[in-house]
């Protein structure tokens, strides 16, 4: 199965493949020429695997997060099983953010599903009340998916994030 | 920000400018910042520089991807020869790309060495 991770720079997407691969991450990872704030940004994709039993496999890819490499996000998408839009809570408009992603995957996510990461967040047990304001969006949307907040340094919390999609997949069937 | 460098963003315009001028196969040509961003083009009423440059960055960062796991060393130019055209992408130093078209599918040797002496020029000018 093919999982796409997309979100905006800095949401945690190449770090959730790594955290997560079972083989050496492909990435193509520049440094950038903007105040991102971080070291390295996405380019082209990553991917990485995850190995599960049976010796079936999550094909994990990444995509760039900024617009201007928005023919990734259309290449990376053909195929797709599942998508995961990680949002960055601390973020000034984190669901505007998480619509952005929506609308431009909007035709894919109509033949597969869907799940929402929450990152950035103080605590990784955040209260309902804080995840309501994304279910509030995606009802509005019509889009039913899981949304969990995430750390995506951490393997159980992403694997938890894929099982989430796997199983709303499942469901779908 | 590189793109926001007035005096690099000159020189590399001359020099793309010149380049262009003394190789009159080449029709399009840009130069990128490693992570997409144009720093200035020629371009034909055919393509839009600006994506095919964030393109080729891209496709130049994948190039050295590669490379590296194949253990080769550095990635040193990437050509891309199609049915109506070729597209060459060298790296002028590690945070610049120079990109170049011709739609003269005979004219690989001449574009790759055009492109080459150009992205050391460059690289030279802005150092």
């Amino acid at each position: 199965m093919k999982f796409v991770f997309t979100g905006c720079v800095g949401s945690g997407k190449t770090e959730a493949i790594k955290t997560v691969s079972d083989i050496p991450v492909i990435s193509t990872e520049e440094k950038p020429s903007d105040d991102l704030e971080k070291q390295t940004t996405t380019v082209a994709l990553d991917y990485g695997e995850l190995h599960l039993a049976q010796g079936s496999k999550l094909e994990l890819y990444g995509t760039p997060g900024q617009s201007r490499f928005a023919y990734m996000w259309k290449i990376l998408s053909e195929g797709a099983s599942g998508f995961i839009i990680l949002v960055n809570h601390k973020r000034p408009s984190p669901v505007e953010d998480l619509d952005m992603y929506v609308e431009n995957f909007a035709e894919y996510l109509t033949e597969s599903n869907l799940a929402v990461g929450v990152t950035h967040t103080d605590d990784i047990n955040l209260m309902t009340n804080e995840l309501s304001k994304y279910y509030e969006y995606l009802k509005h949307k019509n889009i039913s998916a899981p949304v969990l907040p995430i750390d995506p340094r951490d393997a159980s919390s992403v694997t938890t994030l894929l099982q989430a999609l796997t199983v709303s997949i499942e469901q779908n069937l | 920000m590189i793109t926001e460098d007035k005096v690099l963003k000159r020189v590399a315009n001359e020099h793309l400018q010149n380049l262009v001028s003394n190789f009159n196969i080449i029709e399009e040509a840009a130069i990128v910042s490693s992570d997409g961003y144009l720093v200035c083009k020629y371009e034909s009423k055919v393509s839009s520089m600006e994506r095919v440059g964030t393109m080729g960055s891209s496709m130049i960062s994948l190039a050295d991807t590669m490379t590296a796991e194949l253990k080769m060393g550095k990635c040193v130019n990437l050509v891309i020869e199609n049915e109506l055209g070729i597209a060459v992408i060298i790296h002028i130093n590690s945070k610049l790309s120079i990109i170049t078209v011709t739609r003269e599918t005979s004219q690989l040797g001449m574009l790759l060495s055009a492109t080459k002496k150009y992205a050391v020029k460059i690289k030279q000018a802005i150092t």
